[in-house]
């Protein structure tokens, strides 16, 4: 089902055809939005040692939705861990463009046992249809760890990766 | 970017890491390591011969090898943990009294940091 652009009524009889279409249909896009989601619970934490950005999780930590054309939000808040002095870089593929570009979207240098990186990022203005978002990450050096859930001691956290609609 | 995936089980991620850009050059981006896979980052343009050969040293990757690095990290975890039970008590600055007055400072300073050190490891 396709939003349709509401009507601005004139004096003209009132149709189920045209409430269905304008009222009910719309209403039901609204009420349920395009929306993927993911909840972290892995048999392994991931990790990487690379310095350009690369898919952390190319099945799990991505999303396609079919949109209506507008926004897209992205919610996401990793425990990642890095050597001292390190920086770990995340930025979103969408539809194999890079959302930031440059050194991505959010980056943080996590110290002891590690840090909750918020990613949240508004896609805008995507045309209506199929669009797959995907999660990257790259380390200045060292080796790079986003928990993944795994069962790691004071680190079995289990981010969500939220992706939706919501225009 | 081309991504070459290697199924294998216990990876030394930073031992892998320091051969594959040993032996690949500036053609090696980095890896990425997860749920039994080894995924290699390359550069767009690398050889097949390249490609082949990052397999085979993710192949014969031998995790129980550590780096220099890491050796030097056990030896002085190693080092610490002796010293550690070497010295079980904080400093004893009764011996210090009769020494002159900077010798006795200096002596309460360290036992205070010494008490201080062990607050924070909960001891």
């Amino acid at each position: 089902m396709a939003w349709t652009q509401p009507k601005t009524w004139s004096s003209e009889p009132l149709t189920s055809s045209d409430l269905n279409t304008h009222l009910r249909d719309n209403l039901e896009i609204l009420k349920d939005p395009a929306s993927g989601d993911y909840t972290l619970n892995e048999a392994s934490d991931y990790s990487t040692t690379s310095t350009t950005f690369v898919d952390v999780d190319a099945t799990n930590l991505s999303a396609t939705l079919t949109t209506n054309g507008g926004d897209i939000l992205v919610f996401f808040a990793p425990l990642v861990a890095l050597g001292s002095s390190q920086i770990v870089f995340f930025d979103l593929d969408v539809d194999g463009t890079r959302l930031g570009g440059n050194d991505g979207i959010v980056a943080t240098v996590p110290t002891g046992v590690g840090v909750a990186v918020p990613i949240i990022a508004m896609i805008k203005g995507l045309a209506a249809g199929s669009h797959t978002i995907k999660l990257q990450w790259k380390v200045s050096a060292g080796t790079g760890k986003l928990y993944a859930g795994a069962g790691t001691a004071n680190a079995d956290v289990h981010p969500q990766f939220i992706v939706r609609e919501v225009s | 970017m081309k991504t070459i995936t290697i199924p294998r089980q216990d990876t030394n991620i930073t031992a892998l890491d320091e051969s594959l850009e040993a032996q690949l050059g500036t053609d090696y981006l980095g890896l990425s390591v997860h749920h039994g896979e080894v995924r290699v980052h390359l550069a767009d343009e690398t050889p097949s011969d390249t490609v082949r050969q990052a397999e085979e040293i993710v192949q014969n990757h031998d995790s129980s090898r550590l780096t220099v690095e890491q050796q030097a990290e056990i030896m002085q975890r190693q080092n610490l943990l002796q010293a550690r039970s070497e010295n079980p008590q904080v400093l004893d600055t009764v011996a210090y009294d009769s020494s002159d007055a900077l010798m006795q400072q200096l002596a309460y300073k360290v036992r205070w940091l010494e008490q201080e050190i062990r607050d924070l490891r909960d001891l």
